[in-house]
């Protein structure tokens, strides 16, 4: 029972890691390999300000989600001018930057030991410290960033997020900043990022470098391509396929210690097949590009 | 009429060529201007240079009583200038409606802090652009179009709606390039009516095209360029 509750957890975690990467590459268009920057942004902000500043997870969370936006902003008017292939290769230098500041940071990140002992969350004195008290916890971030987007897509503001992906020399030649509308895209999806880091540290209570980083990033980018973008089902879908694929292993009795290892196979194979023959992905609007 | 744009003496050089030499003209407010010449001659640049895409290496160029010269793309396009490019660039993944409404100018749901501090007026305010753009598309008789995505239409269709574009963007002066490239007689009749009666309602147009014959029917006056020089420049009496 545990650990169907773990998966559950971790699947709300990489909804939400989903959400927020199709946020900046299938709303804006923007191919971005930093999604592991802002879920690590959120989760050591969160850790050190619960370890070493002794505050609650009620507490760390806004600091953690201000940082992130803060950094997104930064970024943002860096990087948010230049187009498609000078963007990605910004945002891996980005999370080159960010790995190398938490590995080698060691008097403020633990460096390669990490931040340990990260207490979890409380409610009106209710501690969430059990698996299906998580699941419940997870459940409310996945919901609470589902009902943003039931209002946010139908705001005008969202559909000028989507015509800038489309065509933002058009937009400007319409006397509009199309760089203002990827600015807004890019600090969303850091928010949601910096949500489900937040609520990671809190769950696993340890956190270290390699949950952040390139192959992180690209994992994110690989569930929003094979679920599809530019639609919430997509994302969404493709976490689902990433989560339960070793549900599937389990079924057919295979060794753990194989099953590990076939999993990246079979998913790498599927994101082939799915590039091949489904380029859109599952349930995609937008073709990433 | 009083004058909407006013180019004296413009030029732009870059790497030893000069595209566009001592170019100087006047567009009166609502008349429909007609710049022809071969390949080369200038024209497009001379649109990049009113557009703010290039900056020119001496000249003016006043607009509506600004000098738009020092101004960016967007501070220009904010003017009142829009620009149609050959090839019509819609929102290829949006619906029709939603990309009129994209291009309306004053629709304060397009900011995130007035989404968030307005957000009722936002929604109104959006749901009355919706309303515009469908009575706009019933007005050209392109209603049936409304609820389909920009990118499924054929070449022709996408030209019309980038065309209706202009008139949700509260344009003063319109730059069409090409507009009647790639069109089929009747729908190069719908289109030169649709831009009498922008015209009428207060819009003026600045127009390139190589189709000269259809062109001079709606034109009040001709610009002919050459190697980067104005050739000739003839008022037209349309019958």
């Amino acid at each position: 029972m545990n650990y169907l509750l773990y998966i559950l957890v971790m699947l709300e975690i990489y909804t939400l890691l989903a959400l927020s990467a199709n946020q900046k590459v299938g709303m804006s268009g923007l191919l971005s390999f930093a999604q592991a920057v802002f879920y690590g942004m959120g989760a050591y902000v969160t850790a050190i300000f619960i370890t070493k500043f002794g505050f609650s997870y009620w507490l760390a969370l806004p600091v953690a989600i201000l940082t992130c936006v803060l950094v997104a902003l930064l970024f943002s008017f860096i990087a948010g001018k230049v187009r498609e292939l000078y963007f990605s290769l910004a945002t891996l230098a980005l999370q080159v930057i960010f790995f190398s500041i938490v590995f080698n940071w060691t008097s403020i990140t633990g460096g390669a030991d990490g931040i340990r002992k990260i207490s979890h969350p409380a409610i009106f004195g209710f501690e969430i410290n059990t698996p299906s008290s998580f699941a419940v916890f997870g459940g409310f971030w996945v919901l609470v960033v589902l009902l943003f987007y039931g209002w946010f897509l139908k705001t005008p503001i969202s559909r000028m997020i989507k015509a800038t992906r489309d065509d933002q020399i058009a937009v400007l030649s319409l006397g509009k900043n199309p760089n203002y509308y990827k600015r807004i895209s890019i600090i969303l999806s850091a928010i949601i990022a910096g949500i489900a880091g937040s609520l990671y540290a809190t769950y696993s209570a340890y956190i270290d470098p390699t949950s952040f980083n390139l192959d992180e990033s690209i994992l994110i980018l690989s569930i929003v391509l094979i679920g599809g973008a530019g639609r919430i089902i997509g994302p969404i879908t493709g976490a689902l396929i990433y989560i339960l694929l070793p549900k599937l292993l389990e079924f057919i009795q295979m060794p753990d210690n194989i099953a590990a290892n076939i999993r990246m196979i079979i998913f790498g194979v599927l994101l082939v097949l799915i590039v091949r023959f489904k380029p859109k992905g599952i349930f995609g609007k937008y073709l990433i590009q | 009429m009083s004058c909407i744009l006013n180019i004296e003496n413009l030029n732009k050089s870059f790497d030893g060529i000069t595209p566009v030499k001592d170019v100087s003209f006047k567009i009166k407010k609502q008349s429909i201007v007609l710049i022809t010449g071969e390949n080369g001659a200038g024209k497009t640049t001379v649109f990049n240079l009113i557009t703010g895409l290039e900056k020119s290496t001496k000249g003016k160029i006043i607009f509506n009583g600004n000098n738009i010269e020092t101004k960016s793309a967007l501070q220009i396009s904010q003017l009142g200038i829009i620009r149609l490019y050959q090839q019509p660039r819609l929102f290829k993944n949006l619906l029709v409606w939603e990309n009129l409404v994209s291009a309306a100018q004053n629709n304060i749901g397009n900011s995130f802090l007035n989404l968030i501090l307005k957000s009722k007026i936002a929604r109104q305010e959006d749901e009355t652009l919706k309303q515009k753009a469908i009575n706009l598309l019933t007005k050209f008789g392109l209603q049936d179009l409304s609820n389909k995505i920009a990118g499924e239409l054929s070449y022709g269709q996408q030209k019309l709606i980038s065309f209706c574009m202009i008139a949700m963007n509260g344009t003063l002066l319109a730059l069409l390039d090409e507009p009647f490239a790639g069109l089929n007689p009747q729908t190069i009749d719908r289109f030169s009516n649709m831009v009498l009666q922008m015209q009428s309602e207060g819009i003026t147009f600045l127009i390139i095209e190589h189709n000269i014959t259809k062109a001079l029917a709606i034109a009040d006056s001709h610009i002919e360029m050459k190697d980067g020089i104005i050739k000739t420049i003839n008022s037209i009496v349309n019958v």
